[in-house]
């Protein structure tokens, strides 16, 4: 779930987790108004400022960029708070192969989520690509003559 | 393989943790005499001697990474009751939801990774019919992978593989035994959830991550655990983090429901005739988990705690793992010496033992099996050798009365269409552990909604500082850390003195189960359990891996040694007299 | 349809009905777990095409299984994703359905058929003053591994035991363990720390080596680089706090319940190089900091015989005390530290791959 924002300091999973669980009512809510817990690693706002200047290069002479998201140690939660910053654009495409996979644009256009997920629906891999057109949506020209002779046999009196 | 004076060797015994041989004394086709040998020794007792004993956990985990977790807690557990130091109940509890876990994750591996070949052909899935898979699946299961396309997937890559002539893992194995009775589309099933089944234990072990860190070998510390809990925190148990755990609770339980306790029962109907062999002692212990309160209340243990003697469950023993007179370890024929003679039982806190090598040089074919042949020693309960692990626990929550197992374990019986004697026996051994899952499985509900219930009536503590510093403890004290293991009762005993460990000694399941004879020439539980086997194909001994499986073997926690008295290395001789 | 003896990575994929498409996912995460950068993909893609799955040893000795249990626990590639698609595991007494002379026999045969090519993975150290305390098949590892490792291309070894002598080594060192690096000597070595390692260390040598046929790049331990290049401290969320001298004292206090630094019960982040901080553990779900427990300095020689896992480290194994007093005056600095914790492991473009023409 790229984009489901968990908020840990939200008291109504516990009270949802224990309804279910034992039918008993949650913490007092006043309780969870602090944050001191907040974590906070710097590396944010550092990967928001390279995709910003990779957009401006993008504009400036068409140099695409692409982050590796699992190679950034990011704390607890940090990798959510993220991607909420970058929010969700018009465009998103899905594919499934070995695996479901996920292109979802930005709210800032340009910027693109690549989310892969495995056989098992785990994330595999999470890169934000800065480009106009992420590569995978492209047919691969493989696959197009695959599809072909496929549809020449189909024909085929 | 079987030579010329009718010995068989199995060595590697693979599909199990560590190094094990067997060597079966063959009359015709029957195994007369069963000898078990662990081969590896590594001298972890030695290495904790004056170490701090809050650091020995991590050490002890270290005994084996397949069972990880389960020497870590009997090694914190040591230390606590040394020093009766008391840990909070959200940290009893959160270490009950990681035995269950590992329980769940453990057995369920072992039915599918390391036993399941014994039972089920790989190559024979090759004829299934996907179509007729996914009727016999849907027939037993509302298990949601179970259709013709994703058997039919299944069969393809099994298919890819054969044909690629490198079939790695399922290279060379017994394929086309006349012992395997499934049908190809009962193969195929159980191969497709062979698979499953190594997806599923990675999700379901984020459990240990979430409490301890990681997994294997998870995290522990003296008096508590070292996750605090928060709410309001990112980096503690927070809610997101126990909605997580709650997520993996059902997700475990749905998968024994629909999956293990299902395909047990399917591939034991083709193979009842494994519910009349293999039993082995007869004889059988538990020592007891699952605390409801702090370690020194067994009377308070979710599983109870007890000895069953010649398959007697109207007449069950008190163990006491304190008492000198009822625990014993003895070397008769192992490779190690004790200073009052071969012949000697000691208890394991005055334990001792010097490594001492005189089997044949390696590379050789045959073990002396009239003199020492093991590196495991042979602990037994009052002069008795027993049987501990899944069947142990099993017989015991009948014994006592405890309902879920009662119905589960009649259920079984009913459907399987064999008589109540079947559970002594290899196949009875290996229902038990599906029926344990079962129970442990269901049990962690109930722990995780008292650990919610505290938490929610306020009481967050997690770790109980009062006795960690050292200076808060008395100048000398022992102890001994109690745990039920997933492959049967595990005792780690400390000694401390001045801060440092003066003494610990684990005797752990695969001990009581893989070690050689006694000075009596008692057998243990493995090679009571072979004696008798038929061997179809002697080639071929698939049966003897049947039954050692059904103990689910773990032998490099089954070979430790303790050196107390000396404080210079140990010494080693080898045969032809060299001392190393 | 009949697969090639042969069969390549992309065969394998193919005969699974797996697109093109697919198969380009396949190696921008492959890039990924090998720790190159996005842009590798198609070099990473070009080299895959013609990859061949690879035979595989797994040799056990004095060990706990801990290793072989972490690369079940592989996100990806998993277990089956390698034994079906790209390795052939050839010998593995956890996991091969074959046993006693069997066994033997299947290791024999990948040996024969595989002869210079194959890859050798060892986990657990080895007795070689006495041979006799760990014996397989009544053949003791010593003379096993030296037979295997003959015929072996290169050889791997697996968890801190093998690596560095590990536990067993550990004082006083009883059974006289060593590292495979003492007896294997004229072989490429390399060595995936850990107790045990990350299972996505290990995948990613695998597939290194499967993907160009080489070794990656080594440090001076003879550690992947792209791996353990940097310490758990540089990495760590928890940094931060270290910076502004906010430390937990206990492990349920109020600095521990607000993540702050584990430093001060005994942490050894500061002296070990590991992933853990970036990668986490177990599908992301978490990682020893994180969940309130300092770093016990696994992937690091001799690390059992520190001083105590929950003593802070010394002035003499790392000027720690003095950085403390340093960092807890200059907070304000935080935010900068913090950015150059960012740092990412990956390489430059190329340069991974010119290092594959050796």
């Amino acid at each position: 779930m790229p984009f489901e924002a968990l908020d840990p300091r939200d008291a109504g999973r516990l009270e949802a987790l224990t309804a279910t669980a034992s039918g008993a009512h949650g913490p007092d809510p006043e309780a969870c108004e602090s944050v001191r817990g907040r974590v906070d690693s710097g590396n944010v706002p550092l990967l928001l400022n390279e995709v910003r200047y990779a957009l401006e290069r993008l504009l400036d002479d068409g140099t695409t960029h692409a982050i590796d998201v699992r190679a950034i140690p990011l704390g607890p939660g940090e990798e959510d708070r993220l991607l909420d910053a970058l929010g969700r654009g018009e465009l998103r495409a899905e594919f499934d192969s070995l695996g479901r996979s996920e292109v979802q644009e930005c709210a800032y256009p340009g910027v693109w989520c690549v989310t892969h997920y495995n056989e098992a629906g785990h994330v595999a891999g999470r890169f934000l690509e800065v480009t106009f057109t992420p590569a995978l949506l492209a047919s691969p020209p493989e696959d197009v003559r695959t599809g072909l002779e496929r549809l020449a046999a189909e024909l085929a009196p | 393989m079987s030579n010329d004076t009718g010995r068989l060797v199995v060595d590697p015994v693979t599909r199990i943790e560590g190094h094990l041989r067997i060597e079966a004394q063959l009359n015709g086709d029957v195994i007369e005499q069963a000898y078990s040998s662990g081969t590896m020794v590594r001298g972890l007792e030695i290495i904790l001697r004056g170490r701090d004993p809050r650091d020995a956990w991590a050490f002890a985990q270290r005994i084996c990474g397949v069972c990880t977790l389960v020497h870590g807690m009997a090694s914190v557990r040591s230390v606590e009751d040394a020093l009766r130091a008391p840990i909070p109940p959200n940290a009893q509890a959160i270490r009950n939801l990681m035995i269950a876990a590992q329980y769940v994750h453990d057995h369920v591996m072992h039915f599918y990774h390391l036993h399941a070949l014994d039972w089920v052909d790989v190559v024979s899935a090759l004829n299934a019919d996907p179509k007729a898979t996914s009727e016999l699946a849907q027939s037993i299961s509302p298990y949601a992978k179970s259709s013709p396309g994703h058997f039919a997937d299944v069969q393809r890559r099994v298919k890819a593989l054969v044909e690629s002539g490198q079939l790695g893992i399922f290279a060379n194995a017994y394929w086309g035994h006349p012992g395997y009775k499934l049908p190809p589309e009962a193969n195929l099933m159980a191969v497709s959830h062979y698979l499953d089944a190594l997806q599923w234990q990675r999700e379901v072990v984020q459990l240990h991550a979430i409490f301890g860190g990681r997994n294997p070998h998870p995290n522990f510390v003296v008096g508590g655990v070292p996750s605090p809990i928060d709410l309001n925190s990112d980096s503690a148990l927070n809610a997101k983090r126990l909605g997580q755990v709650a997520e993996v609770i059902a997700s475990m339980r749905r998968f024994v429901d629909e999956v293990y306790v299902p395909d047990t029962l399917a591939i034991a109907g083709f193979y009842k005739d494994w519910g009349a062999q293999g039993e082995g002692l007869g004889n059988f212990a538990v020592f007891g988990d699952f605390p409801q309160g702090q370690m020194w209340e067994p009377e308070k243990f979710l599983i109870p705690r007890g000895v069953i003697l010649n398959r007697n469950l109207n007449d069950i023993q008190d163990f006491d793992p304190a008492d000198a007179s009822q625990v014993q370890e003895f070397v008769k024929h192992s490779w190690y010496e004790y200073s009052g003679g071969k012949d000697a039982g000691l208890h394991p806190w005055d334990g001792e033992t010097t490594l001492r090598y005189n089997g044949p040089k390696p590379p050789y074919q045959q073990l002396p099996v009239e003199q020492e042949y093991s590196w495991l020693k042979s602990p037994r309960w009052r002069g008795q050798a027993i049987e501990v692990g899944p069947l142990a626990r099993c017989l015991m929550l009948y014994a006592k009365g405890h309902e879920q197992t009662k119905e589960l374990v009649n259920m079984t019986l009913s459907k399987l269409e064999v008589p109540i004697e079947a559970l002594f026996s290899t196949l009875g051994r290996t229902a038990a552990r599906t029926l344990e899952t079962k129970i442990i499985a269901d049990m962690m509900q109930g722990i995780f909604d008292g650990l919610i219930a505290n938490v929610k009536a306020g009481d967050t503590k997690t770790f109980n500082a009062d006795k960690w510093e050292p200076r808060s403890w008395p100048a000398s004290a022992r102890g001994v850390g109690v745990m039920e293991a997933p492959r049967g009762g595990l005792l780690h005993y400390i000694v401390i003195d001045g801060g440092r460990i003066a003494n610990y000694q684990a005797v752990v399941p695969s001990t009581w189960n893989a070690g050689p004879r006694d000075p009596k020439g008692q057998p243990g539980a493995y090679e009571a359990a072979l004696k008798g086997h038929r061997l179809e194909v002697p080639k071929q001994p698939l049966e003897i891996l049947r039954t050692i499986h059904s103990f689910d073997p773990c032998l490099a926690c089954a070979v430790h040694v303790t050196d107390p008295e000396q404080g210079e290395l140990v010494k080693v001789h080898v045969s032809g007299g060299e001392s190393y | 349809m009949l697969v090639d003896p042969r069969a390549t990575v992309a065969d394998m994929l193919r005969a699974r009905g797996i697109s093109r498409r697919g198969f380009m996912k396949f190696c921008a995460t492959t890039a990924s777990l090998m720790a190159l950068a996005p842009s590798m993909t198609p070099k990473v893609a070009e080299a895959l095409q013609k990859a061949r799955r690879t035979s595989v040893i797994w040799l056990p000795f004095q060990e706990c299984t801990g290793c072989k249990e972490s690369l079940t626990r592989a996100g990806g590639p998993t277990l089956e994703n390698l034994i079906f698609d790209a390795i052939s595991l050839d010998y593995s007494e956890t996991l091969m359905a074959a046993a006693g002379h069997q066994a033997e026999e299947a290791m024999k045969n990948a040996i024969r058929e595989n002869w210079g090519n194959y890859l050798l993975l060892v986990d657990g150290s080895l007795p070689v003053d006495v041979p006799e305390y760990s014996v397989i098949g009544g053949v003791s590892n010593l003379e096993m591994l030296k037979e295997v490792a003959a015929g072996a291309k290169a050889v791997v070894a697996i968890g801190t035991c093998s690596a560095f002598g590990g536990l067993p080594a550990a004082r006083p060192n009883p059974t006289g363990a060593r590292p495979i690096s003492d007896v294997v000597k004229d072989k490429p070595l390399i060595n995936v720390p850990g107790c045990p390692p990350m299972p996505i260390a290990i995948t990613s040598v695998l597939v290194h080596y499967l993907t160009f046929g080489t070794l990656p790049e080594l440090d001076h331990l003879n550690r992947p680089k792209s791996f353990f290049g940097q310490t758990i401290h540089d990495r760590c969320y928890r940094r931060p706090f270290y910076e502004r001298g906010q430390f937990a004292e206990s492990f349920d206090d109020e600095g521990a319940k607000a993540g702050w630094c584990l430093f001060k019960v005994g942490c050894k982040g500061p002296t070990t190089y590991n992933g853990c901080a970036t990668y986490k553990w177990n599908l992301g779900a978490s990682w020893p900091v994180e969940s309130g427990h300092g770093c016990l300095g696994c992937s690091e020689p001799n690390f059992w015989d520190w001083q105590g896992f929950y003593n802070p480290l010394s002035t003499t194994q790392w000027g720690g005390y003095a950085q403390i007093g340093a960092a807890a005056a200059a907070g304000a600095a935080a935010g900068a530290v913090a950015a150059l914790a960012a740092r990412r492991k990956q390489r430059p473009v190329g340069q991974d791959v010119q290092e594959e023409g050796k």
